[in-house]
């Protein structure tokens, strides 16, 4: 009785986003499975094909394999902007006069809007009259170095949209920050007692203590690496020789450009399972590394 | 527990608030009886949008039972999502017309063949490279207003500069390579500040070669008909006699296409280019004081009878197939084509009439000395060896593929042979497929 | 005897003294850093600004000029008369209202659910719910926009305001995170109190939850006020655009028109920020209600 309770009470809190999603999450990814096995062309009906598309993206080396390289490429990301918004995080932890016009700025990047920060890059990264090259020209001059041609350059097109997300930490500071508040002082209070200084207080109390919000960001970081579109649709459309075609975009081209929606659905439940993977993976190393203080079962 | 209480409280000024945003929002359009009241979404925004605004009133006015309501700066995918999900505009432009030929040949187009029959239209009325960009599979799908083609502009004090004849532009596309040789000026460092010719869209250079996109027998592409590889192999030269690729490239990143004062052209960086006929109207409002000359684009030595070529593009209007109000939509189809509308159009667009009387039109040539080098455009679009891109169901990879290929050629990773066979071999695979 | 007694109180005094000092100097420290970190991360949105006041002529020059001269204030004129600002600003706060308060309620009660229950199919549901975030929205577009044509939604705010009433997958997940930090002895003292679990919910977890509500709350809200796509594909009615699709139109308008761009962007930019720097306290110094945070 209790436990028939229990499960009813679980499934009472859940409801609204379970009524939710019967009502506008499933019938749109069961379409799109279904699309996945057709061929589709937007304007005429599904024709069922198997998994010929699926076959057709998994042998092509000239862009689906490319695209999916590129955009694990991008992963390389998530431990940096892990480090980053960490320190970052315990830097605007101070309470000290100022320090919310600080968290302000850290955070502008993520309040701009997507078409200004753009073209703003574009004029930052451009190669010979942006800003970015400016600073470095100087600095490398004296190695007899030049800076490069970010998004002109092959080699290092990836590298610029890797700095341009960093720059964007802020959303994830702002989590860390809030769950920062959540770590009892008594804990630190206990750690300085025992002799622990900034370094260990950070590493056995505070990382502990915040880990489960770092997991959601890890995940979180996952999930949009493997979607990422936006900045590469409007700045640099795959170039430049498709250094830059992102899985998600290939996956557009597909859908709106060629009309292969069949294809683009397949390739979007590939990509569903690689990201699934992947969050299991997180998920099964958890158990070593996140702390739950209100855990049970 | 005051936060609580906080909290009970934002809650309720948020719902007043709400309320009192709700109302005003939930507005309703009265409609008249007996009036059509058709959908336009159209891709001009800005200063566009408001001269087509200009077009539209005119025909509302002179059509009181058909009224048109512009959406404007409408994107391509909305469009699509509308004819998907049923309910489409009435009257659409297409920001790509390298649309036509897939939404076409899927049966999403209403075809205008028999409203063109009957309107008292006529094939001579229209101009070279017009009407071919409405037509898919001979069925017309979409009707035409304003058309863009291109030219080449060059800078006289350039050409002064290095003892050129500002008066004489080149011919020939050799001779095109040795001006921009000698047009090409380096700093103190040898960093380029001035490059002879920017390089142009590789389809048009394509096109003055007498290159092929599409076989017109069999319908299937040609990426790699030898013309199209000789015409890259020219633009690789291009690039090598300016400087090579990475310094015509490092250069190239430093200026964005747009027009303003800080145009390449206007400022100096850039002796010669193709440009479109939009050119000299922004040229007289950014830079009235740079002298420069409008002529057809050079043709290639080998290939006399390729004499004045040019490309051309076009903003097409489709009306899709399950549309209400198919006569009255046409009607302002119909309306566009009349003399009267397409000079309005053309004198705030600046786009060139598809119309041939249009054309002739003294208010678009004569009066600001701007509109002499428009006239240059207009009659350039005359040619015989005027084209364009052949309305087809795979433009939209077709021109990435070349664009792409023509990348791989830049930065020398691939010869013209080599990249326009790899493009060849995709979209063929994928023309096939569309034929299914 | 005099040596003795003042020697040991010296010692303390120096103690206390040199605590204060390392205090300073890490303060300093932080200082320096965060003001150096600034100016890396402050440059676009300075660029930005700059751009929006200068002249046409100015903007790209062979070294960047920081400080416009002519400073050009129309600029910030023209782009506001360039589309109506107050127009699309009210239909903003309408949508972004319904989403924040939407998303928290919704959102809040699903996280409690997954984090504080236990019951029968709870990890495979939030597993689940997991999943339907790992499939990329462009396959999903369209069979989501036919659906919302078919019940007559399309051309009207409820696609944009009505989903986020039934929980945001993202807002669940963060909730859920946080509602574990909190130790369950406090929800077992109530439970055998005799409190139902609702009132546990909101007499309990949620007074300690305020920093992440709020968090949730303050993306909610600059998700709403930023996301352009969605404005763009279901309105039809200009005259019910949000600031973004305006920004998004604006661009296609005045495109090359960099200055007058970059005022409209600032513009819509600056109320976020007045909004963030005054909210900050809510989430990050939170308000703590009990005497179990120190």
């Amino acid at each position: 009785m209790r436990e028939r309770q229990r499960n009813l009470q679980g499934w009472l809190f859940v409801s609204p986003w379970l009524v939710g999603f019967f009502l506008f999450t499933l019938y749109p990814i069961l379409a799109s499975l279904y699309y996945s096995f057709c061929d589709y062309r937007v304007l005429s009906p599904p024709r069922w094909v198997g998994l010929a598309n699926y076959v057709a993206l998994l042998t092509d080396r000239d862009y689906f394999l490319p695209s999916l390289w590129n955009t694990l490429f991008m992963l390389i990301e998530l431990p940096l902007a892990l480090i980053i918004g960490l320190t970052m995080a315990l830097l605007l932890n101070h309470k000290i006069p100022g320090i919310g016009i600080f968290r302000t700025i850290y955070y502008l990047p993520s309040i701009m809007p997507v078409v200004a920060v753009a073209v703003l890059w574009l004029w930052v990264l451009n190669p010979q009259y942006g800003l970015l090259n400016a600073v470095l020209t100087p600095l490398l001059a004296p190695f007899g170095l030049q800076p490069p041609g970010w998004l002109a350059d092959p080699k290092w097109s990836k590298p610029a949209f890797i700095m341009m997300d960093l720059w964007a930490v802020g959303g994830s500071v702002v989590i860390y920050l809030a769950s920062l508040q959540n770590v009892p002082a008594h804990l630190y209070e206990a750690a300085e007692i025992d002799g622990a200084g900034a370094w260990h207080k950070t590493l056995n109390v505070t990382l502990p203590m915040i880990s489960p919000v770092i997991f959601y960001n890890l995940i979180m970081g996952v999930i949009w690496t493997f979607q990422y579109f936006t900045q590469t649709f409007i700045m640099t459309q795959g170039g430049p020789q498709n250094s830059t075609l992102f899985y998600a975009l290939y996956l557009f081209y597909n859908a709106f450009r060629d009309f292969r929606m069949g294809r683009a659905c397949a390739m979007a439940w590939i990509l569903f399972i690689l990201t699934l993977i992947a969050t299991l993976i997180v998920f099964r190393t958890s158990a070593r590394w996140v702390y739950y203080e209100g855990e049970r079962g | 527990m005051p936060s609580i209480m906080r909290i009970n409280r934002l809650l309720l000024i948020m719902s007043i608030v709400l309320a009192a945003l709700v109302l005003p929002a939930c507005q309703h359009r009265q409609h008249d009886p007996g009036v059509v009241h058709l959908r336009a979404w159209t891709m001009w925004g800005g200063d566009e949008a408001e001269a087509f605004q200009v077009v539209v009133d005119e025909f509302n006015r002179t059509h009181p039972h058909i009224q048109v309501h512009n959406l404007a700066a409408v994107e391509d995918t909305k469009i699509i999502r509308a004819i998907v999900a049923n309910d489409p505009p009435e009257i659409f432009t297409l920001r790509d017309p390298g649309y036509l030929g897939s939404l076409a040949g899927n049966g999403a187009l209403l075809c205008l063949d028999e409203f063109f029959k009957q309107s008292g239209l006529k094939e001579s009325d229209y101009a070279p490279g017009s009407l071919s960009q409405c037509r898919y599979n001979g069925k017309l799908y979409a009707m035409i207003y304003l058309m863009d083609c291109f030219a080449l502009l060059w800078n006289k004090d350039a050409f002064r500069e290095v003892g050129l004849d500002p008066e004489r532009p080149p011919k020939t596309l050799s001779e095109l390579l040795e001006y921009a040789r000698k047009l090409t000026k380096r700093d103190a460092n040898g960093r380029i500040v001035r490059i002879g010719m920017m390089p142009p869209d590789p389809l048009i250079i394509i096109s003055a070669f007498g290159g092929q996109f599409i076989d017109p027998k069999t319908g299937m592409p040609t990426a790699d008909h030898p013309r199209n590889i000789e015409a890259l192999e020219w633009y690789q030269k291009l690039i090598e006699v300016q400087g090579g690729a990475e310094e015509v490239n490092a250069f190239q990143a430093g200026f964005g296409q747009e027009m303003g004062i800080n145009n390449p052209f206007l400022v100096g960086k850039v002796a010669m280019m193709i440009n479109g006929q939009w050119n000299p109207y922004w040229f007289q409002r950014y830079g009235p004081k740079v002298r420069y000359g409008a002529a057809p684009i050079p043709y290639p030595d080998q290939y006399p009878e390729q004499k004045n070529p040019t490309w051309l593009g076009g903003n097409i209007f489709c009306i899709p197939v399950n549309c209400k109000h198919p006569k009255e939509a046409w009607e302002f189809l119909r309306w566009t084509q009349t003399v009267e509308a397409q000079v309005l159009f053309a004198s705030t667009m600046h786009g060139v009439p598809n119309i041939l009387a249009a054309r002739k039109e003294r208010s678009l040539r004569e009066g600001e000395p701007w509109k002499r080098a428009f006239a240059v455009f207009m009659d350039v679009a005359n040619s015989p060896n005027a084209r364009h891109f052949p309305p087809t169901p795979i433009t939209g990879l077709y021109q990435y593929e070349i664009y792409s290929a023509v990348d791989f050629v830049r930065y020398g990773t691939k010869t013209p042979a080599q990249a326009l066979r790899d493009v060849q071999k995709r979209v063929y695979r994928e023309m096939l497929f569309w034929r299914r | 005897m005099a040596t003795e007694t003042i020697a040991p109180r010296n010692r303390l005094a120096d103690w206390k003294q040199s605590k204060v000092w390392r205090r300073r100097i890490a303060v300093t420290a932080v200082y320096i850093v965060l003001i150096a970190l600034s100016i890396s991360f402050l440059a676009p949105f300075a660029l930005m600004v700059s751009t929006s006041l200068k002249t046409e002529d100015r903007i790209f020059t062979e070294t960047i000029e920081w400080i416009p001269n002519p400073i050009r204030w129309q600029n910030y004129a023209e782009a506001l008369q360039s589309f109506p600002f107050l127009l699309y600003l009210r239909n903003t706060l309408f949508v972004c209202a319904l989403v924040v308060v939407g998303t928290v309620l919704s959102s809040a009660l699903p996280a409690y659910g997954f984090a504080r229950l236990r019951w029968k199919g709870r990890d495979v549901l939030f597993l689940i719910m997991l999943a339907t975030i790992m499939l990329p929205a462009q396959v999903t577009m369209l069979p989501v926009f036919v659906m919302f044509r078919t019940i007559g939604w399309t051309g009207t705010y409820l696609p944009l305001v009505v989903p986020p009433f039934f929980g945001s997958a993202f807002a669940i997940f963060l909730l859920r995170q946080f509602f574990l930090t909190i130790p369950q002895e406090l929800s077992d003292a109530a439970r055998i109190d005799g409190c139902s679990e609702w009132r546990i919910f909101w007499q309990i977890i949620v007074p300690l939850s305020v920093p992440a509500l709020a968090t949730v709350a303050l993306f909610a809200f600059i998700g709403a006020w930023t996301d352009f796509i969605n404005p763009l594909v279901y309105l039809t009615d200009e005259n019910t655009y949000t600031l973004a699709v305006g920004l998004q139109t604006f661009v296609g308008r005045h495109s090359s028109e960099w200055n007058l761009l970059m005022a409209a962007a600032t513009v819509v930019t600056l109320p976020l920020m007045v909004v963030f720097f005054f909210t900050q306290r809510l989430f990050i110094e939170g308000i703590t209600l009990t005497g179990i945070k120190g």
